[in-house]
């Protein structure tokens, strides 16, 4: 995705509320795709992507507009999701998987599905550090540098963050069966 | 390199690349090594299950939602200039009002605190005062009006 323009940037600091829409759009599916990998819940992701605008542009006089807006935005939105992460005690176990937009309809949505579950399935076994960097850089297609000026850690941490974490998926997917389907 | 050391180099290549030399490193132990080899491709599989499981997933259309709860900002072309106009008003107000402020106060002569009391005891309707010739410095008819002034005056 390419960065967001300086025009934009420049009207969304002044409060213009057409580059809040324009902001919106752009960012809106990587936002609530990040919501999903964190929350793992699509009502939750769905609140989160809301609530990232909207705390993002109530904030932006904190935003230096000459500088890019992603690191940004992404830190805002990952310090809403940690804060939910603590409120519903995101580390204790026996969540629920998350609920499935539509009903499979096909051999290949179903493939699909079962695909998706055993991956959510495997995150929840990730620690939430590197469910962050992994998100990061998946769905919102970050830069490394990008990535440590959101999370605010270095260069080094993102790069071992990112190892580990999918050191931590890899073992995780196997244990769940996503190897074997994979093979399959 | 050993095999123990293998995987972490393998994920490092696979999610952020390694230095040149290291990578030269990894891809000939990889080349030696098959178990190694297949560790390499597993993980591989794992990391485009993880890159591609979200990615046909779109979000709601949000921003009718988004624009509906945000309040919009209070005036800001007003703000801009708000706060010196009022501040230049309030300049040129005490300009205005600055001479006569500083005007300094001019004292009366003695002449015309005679006339004044003079007036003063007229109001109060006492006949010999009329009679005082309040331009020689004989005042005894003064005097003499004031002598005869009602006691509880």
């Amino acid at each position: 995705m390419p960065p967001l323009e300086a025009d934009i940037r420049k009207r969304f600091r002044e409060g213009d509320q057409d580059a809040l829409r324009e902001i919106v759009e752009r960012y809106q599916n990587s936002i609530y795709r990040l919501g999903l990998r964190m929350l793992r819940c699509s009502e939750a992701a769905k609140d989160l992507a809301q609530d990232a605008f909207i705390h993002a542009y109530e904030k932006r006089h904190h935003y230096n507009h000459e500088r890019p807006f992603e690191p940004w935005f992404y830190r805002v939105a990952m310090n809403l999701a940690r804060g939910r992460l603590r409120r519903r005690k995101e580390f204790l176990a026996g969540e629920e998987l998350p609920e499935t937009a539509t009903e499979p309809t096909a051999d290949a949505e179903v493939v699909r599905q079962e695909r998706r579950r055993l991956v959510q399935a495997a995150l929840r076994q990730v620690g939430p550090k590197y469910r962050e960097v992994l998100g990061l850089r998946f769905e919102s297609e970050l830069s490394l540098i990008e990535i440590g000026h959101a999370l605010s850690i270095s260069l080094g941490t993102v790069k071992s963050r990112l190892s580990r974490g999918l050191q931590a998926f890899h073992k995780a997917y196997a244990a769940v069966g996503g190897e074997t389907y994979e093979m399959s | 390199m050993k095999c123990r050391n293998a995987e972490k180099w393998i994920s490092t290549q696979i999610m952020s690349g390694l230095p040149a030399a290291r990578a030269a490193e990894l891809e000939m132990h990889l080349a030696d090594c098959a178990e190694c080899r297949k560790r390499a491709e597993r993980m591989q599989r794992s990391a485009a299950a993880l890159r591609d499981t979200f990615a046909g997933e779109n979000s709601p259309d949000l921003k009718a939602a988004v624009l509906a709860r945000i309040r919009p900002p209070a005036h800001p072309r007003l703000l801009w200039w708000w706060g010196p106009a009022v501040a230049g008003v309030a300049v040129a107000a005490m300009l205005a009002v600055a001479p006569w402020l500083l005007q300094p106060r001019t004292a009366m002569s003695d002449q015309e605190v005679l006339q004044a009391y003079s007036e003063d005891i007229s109001a109060l309707n006492t006949a010999n005062v009329a009679t005082v010739d309040w331009t020689t410095d004989d005042n005894s008819g003064l005097y003499g009006a004031i002598a005869s002034l009602p006691a509880e005056l």
